[in-house]
């Protein structure tokens, strides 16, 4: 178990390295800065400003165009190849992930994280107890009455679910749910129970994908041996389901949880800017039009950070309940 | 003993694995009413709003007759602009299809050609390609997505002056396209993944099949066993999961054009109709429900018939 601990979480480091590399390259692939629509800066002041955070040519950089004869665009991998390793040092060593520039002037990238966190976090687990909560129950049913209107119903709403994606049923909800409940703000931030209804409008997708994946976990493990002698002894359908079944048939939900944390993020982006929750998605939304380099980059790091982590976390939950897989990993 | 002339021995006529699918596919009624529904949906957004008489303009303002409800002059209403919203849904709905497919067109290129070598050669070389797309599986897709796109959106715009400064190409099809572009290439640049490792795993097992040993034995080259031998008979997993990457992609899209980081205007995708719709919520709801139901319609007729297809290739998968 530890080793394979170890060699998962290796993995993950090689493809955080190769994460913040990409972002790194793409975020400087896009030409302008941050400050290049400023109007009323002098000069002196904007080149100053270019110069300390790493727009503007260096010296090095102008006597590579003008004596080598490079053409612009590969001198200036001088300049970022230093950037790189700085961005490197400053992660490690000193945990830092740079400066905002415009937006947000005067705080880190790690403050606005810091900071913008909770609420994506308390979203986002709303959304996933949501889902499991709802999507589960219903996968169950749907397998116990198979081929009934129960079915046949249940298996509708949730391709519908799938189907109807946040940015419709976001804003649905805001006005047909939200104005009608007296104690929920439709937007705007003040107490955790604004949250439930934005939380909801995010978790239907990924509540309806968990019940047709129980479903047909449910399925498979209805038709074992195992169940029919459970059957037999005289057990109660509730004793089978929740003893003898939910185990096996959970497998399907349990490798589906990294991915659904991917779903939540990226509906989080959506949802975020309808309800206007506070939230990392927002920032980073905005960090991507403002050509903010430091949040863009420290935002990806964080939201792959986050991701890989539910990846490990579903795969050690598997092999954890799965004697099979266990067993494999033994030998 | 020589058989008699005229008096071949006649042959059931056989039927082939795609005349089966065929078949299975006709009789699941779900799966052809969304190919009909599919074949509808592009051929009134990429034909017949062109067809001449057809009086379909997403850009003709008429302010005096803003949010008006359907009527004989424009069956779904017009919006904040008096515009026509049929004509808006339809031009939109040829952006939306055109991305889905486009990008699902990339990823089948990259992922069959990726996946399909890596199966074929096999051993270290395998372990290690695959290895490259476990871990490119492991990182943020959409943001990557988003990245890439505002990344290449320059180089693509400053092809696209060229094309029309230099090769006089006309400047309203080229901005059409060039628009949709930067989207289309990342979301195909990240989205080969699951297509590359389905692939590879049907060109390993039928690489091993006899009729590539006998190929192989023959003295057939690499290439030619690859694109000859072995892709043929690995179509049907193919358009099967390019079918479920089409809504998968249409999706994208939107929810990037929601936030403001896909489609830009003058181009107008179902996402960004949405996007406009949501902001006249509680004075006109049409204006949001139409584009939504047009997309949700496509994207569960999509997912229909990709189910359909899978059952029909491969009735031992189909759900009991």
């Amino acid at each position: 178990m530890i080793s394979l601990i170890l060699s998962r979480l290796g993995q993950s480091l090689l493809t955080l390295i190769a994460l913040v590399s990409v972002v790194f390259v793409l975020v400087r692939m896009k030409p302008g800065n941050p400050f290049q629509d400023e109007k009323a800066v002098p000069a002196h002041v904007m080149e100053k400003i270019n110069e300390k955070y790493g727009f503007a040519q260096t010296s090095t950089e102008l006597y590579l165009i003008e004596e080598w004869n490079l053409p612009p665009k590969v001198a200036a991998l001088e300049r970022y190849g230093e950037q790189y390793v700085k961005y490197w040092f400053n992660l490690i060593f000193r945990f830092d992930l740079g400066p905002c520039l415009k937006l947000y002037q005067g705080f880190s990238v790690g403050e606005l994280i810091e900071q913008s966190f909770p609420y994506s976090l308390i979203l986002g687990l709303f959304a996933m107890v949501y889902a499991l909560g709802v999507g589960i129950p219903l996968g169950v049913v749907a397998a116990l009455y198979k081929n009934t209107w129960i079915d046949y119903g249940t298996m509708l709403i949730a391709m519908l679910g799938i189907c109807i994606p946040v940015f419709v049923s976001g804003p649905l909800f805001q006005v047909l749910v939200a104005t009608k409940v007296p104690f929920i703000r439709t937007a705007g931030m003040e107490g955790v129970s604004d949250l439930i209804i934005p939380a909801i409008a995010l978790g239907l997708g990924v509540a309806a994908y968990v019940a047709r994946l129980t479903r047909g976990g449910m399925l498979e493990v209805l038709s074992l041996d195992y169940v029919r002698t459970a059957k037999a002894k005289g057990l109660p359908m509730s004793q089978i389901v929740i003893r003898h079944c939910l185990r096996g048939a959970l497998m399907p939900v349990i490798s589906y949880i990294g991915p659904a944390f991917a779903a939540i993020t990226t509906g989080s982006f959506v949802i975020e800017s309808v309800f206007q929750i506070p939230g990392m998605g927002q920032h980073f939304v905005k960090g991507v039009t403002g050509n903010e380099i430091f949040i863009v980059q420290g935002l990806a790091l964080f939201y792959g950070v986050i991701i890989m982590g539910a990846n490990l976390f579903s795969d050690l939950l598997q092999v954890w309940l799965n004697p099979q897989l266990r067993k494999d990993l033994v030998k | 003993m020589k058989p008699k002339e005229g008096s071949a021995i006649e042959f059931e006529k056989g039927s082939s694995l795609w005349n089966d699918a065929l078949l299975r596919l006709r009789n699941n009624k779900l799966a052809v009413a969304s190919f009909f529904f599919i074949t509808t949906m592009c051929v009134l957004s990429f034909i017949v709003v062109y067809l001449p008489g057809i009086k379909l303009d997403p850009n003709s303002q008429d302010l005096s007759n803003r949010f008006a409800s359907s009527s004989v002059d424009h069956w779904l209403g017009t919006d904040q602009l008096g515009r026509d919203f049929l004509a808006r849904i339809l031009y939109g709905g040829q952006i939306s299809l055109l991305v889905g497919i486009g990008a699902s067109m990339i990823t089948v290129l990259i992922g069959v050609v990726y996946g399909s070598i890596a199966g074929y050669i096999g051993g270290r070389t395998r372990d290690i390609m695959m290895r490259v797309v476990d871990g490119m599986m492991a990182l943020p897709f959409l943001i990557l997505v988003i990245l890439l796109r505002d990344a290449i959106e320059n180089n693509i715009k400053e092809a696209s002056d060229h094309m029309i400064h230099v090769w006089n190409w006309s400047p309203d099809l080229v901005l059409r396209f060039s628009n949709l572009a930067p989207l289309i290439l990342a979301i195909g640049a990240f989205g080969w993944l699951t297509m590359g490792r389905i692939v590879e795993a049907a060109a390993a097992a039928t690489s091993k099949m006899e009729y590539v040993q006998a190929g192989r034995s023959l003295g057939l080259g690499h290439l030619s066993l690859i694109f000859k031998h072995i892709i043929p008979n690995i179509l049907s997993p193919i358009i099967i999961y390019s079918t479920l990457t089409i809504p998968s992609f249409i999706l994208y899209e939107a929810t990037l054009s929601f936030i403001g980081l896909g489609i830009e205007p003058p181009n107008s995708s179902w996402g960004t109709l949405i996007k406009e719709g949501a902001n006249y919520l509680e004075t006109a709801l049409p204006l949001l429900v139409w584009p939504s139901l047009f997309f949700t319609l496509t994207l569960l007729a999509f997912n229909f018939l990709g189910d359909g297809l899978r059952d029909a290739f491969d009735p031992k998968s189909s759900k009991s």
